[in-house]
């Protein structure tokens, strides 16, 4: 919300947008002109880094959704699209954004913090022909340094255009900016906008954002770090295979790659087997299971919480070293005398800040019995499904545990074969190690046995049936031999 | 005019692109024609090991995906190649959607894909067509029979080229993106021994026998993303704005459908578990191998699935607690300041 710089004369002196017109930008189209602007910069590419905007109106909603590069001419001395070219990859990208339909709202383009230029006008004036309420997405490089540096808003800024008549104070000076025959001039306005993610896109973001060399928080490293060092040794192949001028491209790549290693490394907290040891502790390594299984879902979705629980924490400190530095208030405390003002007290902030304070008892659910009843149930169901994942565990395990059994020597004969079932050596080991005979196997496995057997349903171990016998024997004899 | 468009150059971003860092990003024709003409993964059918997917390329493939929902969308990744590894750079969406057996270059597609390809090269960008990417809606990364002929054909006529499968509900439930790349074996070789995936990874019982006659005819390769350092500064300031909704979602409510398929999955595998721990128990006393190798594979996979499960479950619920502890009791410490504040004025 920073006021257009006043030496911008493109840009309207009527401060607020009257059009009532919302942006919601996704992340996409930002991450459309940062790879357009990458590309473009690598490749020595001429020309201005112009580009198209997609996305739906909806009364005074523009969503903007989609960006793609543009290809633009020199005609009569101005910079514009070139119509047929643009026509044909709008097309293109329409036949495959029906649903929801997306359609041209506008461009973008990099310009000065200060806003659009003259020379920006002719593309601007293209676009209002077929969509009158065109908007112009201004990026900034020159901000990104520093608004990185200092956490705050994103490098651009977005436009919408009015004609407005001549007014005295703006003194006829921008000669480019006459429209046609009219003496009204086309300027600027900034619109107010919101970054939209769909939970699908927020996840896709937060994936890019933790894996390759970012280091904003904790992520399964593991798969990560396999492909760059893949990448590296390969480079190392084949500039030895290859020769020189190879082996200079790839040693950047394997810089990139350390670059991005140290980085995370620094920033872990949680390394990959620690999330391991927490939460998976029972013979994982006999079982290696895909790099992302539960532990590392958990971990993960614990730590953007965390970063984002301190994220909103420094907000509220934010809000309230703002109150703190406000001036007392003269109405409380008669003392003070009210014509004395220590700060620039902002009336706008105080009532947003008031209006969210309001609203806070809202979000307590309306019926709060009903509310933990139902937490209570989710709860018991999540319960659940965690049990069922440990039986299973469970019942591999003892199977394991019979198995290896199986194939130790067995130190004397075994009694009472009709009882046996999966767990039994397991019972038998601890009987054993508790110092009873063994013989017959009775306290422990004998009262385990019922339950085991025939309970929960879940994996039975089915001795319990006909024909156990023999086969059991020779099962836990080691085939009798 | 020749001012105007100096001046506009200035505002180029050069100093926000680090060409070391970034070097992924350039592209080389000359080196690439190079490379086709040399085709070195004649030589090794696993030839290609890795993936590196640009961050706007994987971003709009995930976004794709997700709109198509329950039907299966497919695509086109443009990119190079460089030594063992795919560098997909960007990808485009292909006018076909449907079913399983849908999914297949149809001609409406034929003629996309040129002109698509060639309006790109007209802005610079000069990467060919290097894989193709579909979504399969809740049933996993892996390529079914029609896939994998469908990437046999394109390996015999496109190479280099590469399959990318992308799972949108799994990608929404387990809160990071589901994906996975795939090269298929010539015709004539047999890999000896491995399958892809043997088993690791959550298939439902509708499509198992698909996968299962399929699974030793192509392999994965490691997949890993890349993105500029521009986007790593965007990224980050995009966290600004995107925070709230990691703290706003309720996974568990909005994936209640998905969850509950595969619970059904799962109970479904865990009676075969349940059989083929009868036949083992009984019919199998010495281990064949003559170690302790033999391990119940249906066992295996209930164990795996109701990890992955639980593992979804709890981080949903954690998310709800999460929550509950930090807004519900906001009101109550809120209330009696409230109350106290209107009794001044
Ligand atoms: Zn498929």
């Amino acid at each position: 919300m920073s006021l257009p710089k006043p030496t911008n004369p493109l840009i309207s002196a009527h401060k607020s947008s009257d059009s009532g017109l919302q942006i919601l930008l996704h992340p996409l189209v930002l991450l459309n002109i940062s790879d357009y602007t990458t590309r473009h910069t690598l490749r020595e590419q001429e020309g201005p880094i112009v580009g198209a905007l997609l996305g739906q109106q909806n009364g005074r909603d523009i969503s903007l959704e989609h960006a793609f590069e543009c290809k633009v001419i020199v005609k009569d001395g101005e910079i514009i699209l070139h119509e047929a070219w643009l026509e044909e990859r709008l097309q293109q990208l329409k036949d495959v954004h029906k649903a929801p339909a997306l359609d041209l709202v506008g461009w973008y383009t990099h310009t000065p913090p200060s806003g659009p230029q003259p020379h920006h006008l002719p593309i601007h004036r293209q676009l209002l022909e077929n969509n009158e309420s065109a908007v112009l997405l201004a990026f900034h490089p020159s901000l990104v340094a520093t608004s990185s540096a200092t956490a705050g808003k994103l490098p651009l800024t977005i436009y919408e255009s009015v004609y407005e008549a001549e007014t005295s104070e703006s003194g006829g000076k921008p000669v480019d900016a006459e429209t046609t025959d009219t003496d009204l001039k086309l300027r600027f306005k900034e619109l107010p906008y919101s970054i939209e993610t769909h939970q699908m896109e927020m996840i896709g973001m937060d994936f890019i954002a933790k894996g390759g060399g970012n280091a904003t928080a904790v992520k399964s490293t593991t798969k990560e770090k396999v492909g760059s060092e893949s990448v590296t040794e390969k480079g190392k192949g084949t500039a030895t295979r290859k020769g020189k001028e190879k082996a200079t491209e790839y040693e950047l790549t394997e810089e990139a790659a350390t670059n991005g290693k140290t980085r995370e490394d620094d920033n872990n907290v949680l390394g990959p087997e620690d999330e391991d040891r927490t939460l998976y502790p029972i013979s994982h390594r006999h079982y290696p299971t895909s790099p992302d299984t539960n532990p590392h879902t958990v971990v993960a979705s614990l730590t953007a919480k965390a970063n984002a629980i301190k994220m909103l924490h420094s907000r509220i400190r934010l809000l309230n070293t703002y109150l703190s530095s406000l001036p007392p208030s003269h109405l409380t405390d008669t003392g003070i005398d009210p014509t004395i003002r220590t700060t620039e007290v902002n009336h706008t902030i105080l009532r947003s800040i008031q209006a969210l304070t309001n609203r806070l008892p809202l979000i307590i659910p309306a019926d709060r019995a009903a509310f933990e009843k139902e937490m209570l149930a989710e709860e018991n169901d999540v319960s659940l499904v965690a049990l069922l994942g440990s039986l299973t565990r469970s019942v591999r395990d003892i199977r394991e545990v019979g198995r290896k059994f199986s194939v130790c020597p067995r130190p004397r004969p075994l009694i009472n074969p009709h009882e046996l079932t999966l767990a039994f050596p397991i019972l038998q080991v601890i009987d054993s190690q508790r110092g009873s005979a063994g013989r017959g196997s009775g306290g422990l496995a004998a009262d385990l046995f019922p339950s085991f057997g025939h309970g929960g349903g879940v994996i039975t171990s089915p001795t319990g049936e006909s024909g156990g016998g023999p086969r059991a024997r020779m099962f836990l004899g080691g085939g009798g031999t | 005019m020749e001012a105007s468009l100096k001046s506009w150059e200035l505002d180029n971003a050069v100093q926000l692109v680090d060409s070391n860092r970034d070097a992924l990003y350039s592209y080389d024709g000359a080196e690439q024609s190079k490379i086709l003409d040399e085709k070195p993964w004649k030589m090794n059918p696993r030839y290609f090991r890795n993936v590196r997917i640009s961050a706007v390329a994987l971003l709009k493939m995930v976004m794709h995906a997700r709109a198509g929902g329950p039907l299966e969308v497919m695509g086109l990744m443009q990119g190079k190649t460089a030594g063992d590894t795919f560098i997909v750079t960007d990808a485009f969406r292909l006018p076909v959607e449907g079913t399983e057996t849908r999914v297949n270059a149809h001609e409406e597609a034929n003629e996309y894909m040129p002109n698509y390809l060639q309006s790109s090269r007209d802005v610079g960008q000069m990467e060919n067509a290097v894989g193709w990417y579909h979504s399969h809606p809740g049933y996993g990364c892996w390529l079914s029979g029609v896939d994998v002929s469908t990437q046999l054909t394109q390996q015999s006529f496109q190479d280099p080229f590469l399959a990318v499968v992308i799972d949108p509900d799994r990608t929404i439930s387990a809160g990071k993106v589901e994906i996975g790349a795939f090269r298929t074996y010539p015709e004539s070789y047999k890999p000896a021994g491995e399958r892809f995936g043997d088993g690791y990874q959550t298939i439902p019982l509708s499509k198992i026998e698909d996968f299962g006659a399929h699974s030793s005819r192509y392999y994965s390769l490691e997949v890993s993303h890349f993105k500029s350092s521009l986007d790593t500064q965007l990224l980050e300031l995009l966290w600004n704005k995107y925070w709230v909704s990691t703290l706003s979602q309720s996974p568990l409510f909005t994936n209640r459908d998905y969850s509950s398929k595969q619970m059904v999955d799962l109970s479904q595998m865990i009676r075969k578990a349940e059989l083929s721990v009868q036949a083992n128990g009984r019919g199998m006393p010495v281990p064949k191998s003559g170690g302790v190798g033999v391990k119940d594979t249906q066992l295996e996979k209930v164990v795996r699935d109701s990890n992955k499960i639980s593992g979804e479950e709890i981080s949903g619920l954690l998310a709800g607690v999460v929550k509950d502890r930090l807004f519900n009791g906001i009101g109550e410490l809120e209330r009696p300041a409230k109350t106290l504040k209107s009794e001044k004025s």
